[in-house]
């Protein structure tokens, strides 16, 4: 018993370590390729995930946007968890210098990030329409305010 | 025994003490400590997926599927309890078992099958929160307390 409580122990803290620390940054993706026959223009949000990643330690960022929207979902590696009320402030507020046209929504929720990348996918193979993903963006801002 | 009291004790009572404490059979603290670790981190772990399933497979955030994770996790413990295996895990696990939210449900489950022979309304209704109630009545208190205190920080604009 002691043996294994012994074994169990240190190959936990040994792969404990192992995830951490290194290899930061090296595993940021680099962002979806949109088809150009797409017929939204999703410029803005492919410049916003240029500029976030490229002044940020963000292990990936998706963004998506309308004529007045703009909605990006981010992820900050996980040893900065603790800090991420400040880190979505900061992020935010260079998102809205840099975008001063559009209503800036940022989120750093997992789910918004997955459904950012489910919505983007979806435009680049051209099966939202204009209308549509206004609704989506809506309604998935709508989901990110959501507390309880 | 605290040193206070055993200046009050008998000569023969101290000698006593002294006896038995030679004899005593010692708590394994640290294992205990290690054992509760881990399963409080497996019962945590088993939290963790099921959070993520929330997440992956209906309209939940990370801030909102807290609320149906903790709601599954008490349901397996309650079902677990009545199995009897929780009380198992509880034997080995310690404290790992009871602190997690896990504990809150096998503290109501237990009440209530211990006074099942007492009748459903006197005896499963009126004993079943003996112990879970007070644990209820201290988190709505302490939240209550801590939301007066936010509210005032807030309205005095130090936060």
């Amino acid at each position: 018993m002691k043996k294994l409580l012994a074994v169990l122990l240190i190959t936990t803290f040994i792969t404990g370590c192992q995830a951490g620390g290194n290899g930061q940054g090296k595993n940021i993706e680099k962002p979806m390729q949109m088809s150009n026959k797409a017929a939204l223009n999703q410029h803005i949000s492919e410049q916003a995930d240029q500029a976030l990643r490229n002044e940020n330690n963000l292990t990936d960022v998706q963004a998506v946007n309308d004529d007045k929207q703009l909605l990006i979902a981010a992820q900050v590696p996980h040893n900065e968890r603790f800090q991420m009320k400040k880190i979505e402030k900061k992020l935010t507020n260079q998102a809205k210098e840099q975008f001063s046209d559009y209503t800036i929504t940022l989120s750093l929720d997992k789910k918004i990030h997955l459904e950012v990348m489910k919505l983007k996918k979806r435009i680049a193979e051209g099966k939202v329409d204009k209308k549509k993903l206004s609704m989506e963006i809506d309604s998935l801002i709508k989901l990110s305010k959501e507390k309880t | 025994m605290s040193n206070k009291k055993k200046k009050n004790l008998t000569p023969a009572q101290q000698e006593y003490q002294k006896f038995q404490a030679q004899r005593e059979v010692k708590r394994p603290v640290v294992k205990n400590c290690i054992k509760a670790f881990f399963v409080g981190g497996l019962i945590c772990l088993i939290g963790q997926f099921i959070q993520t399933f929330f997440i992956y497979n209906f309209d939940f955030t990370e801030q909102t599927a807290g609320n149906p994770t903790v709601a599954v996790m008490v349901f397996i413990a309650m079902l677990l309890t009545g199995f009897g295996v929780y009380d198992r895990l509880a034997q080995f696990g310690g404290a790992g078992t009871a602190v997690p939210v896990t504990g809150f449900g096998n503290a109501v489950i237990s009440a209530a099958i211990e006074h099942r022979s007492e009748g459903l309304i006197l005896g499963v209704g009126g004993n079943m929160f003996k112990l879970a109630g007070s644990v209820i009545m201290s988190g709505v208190f302490a939240a209550f307390i801590i939301a007066l205190i936010k509210t005032l920080l807030i309205q005095w604009g130090a936060l």
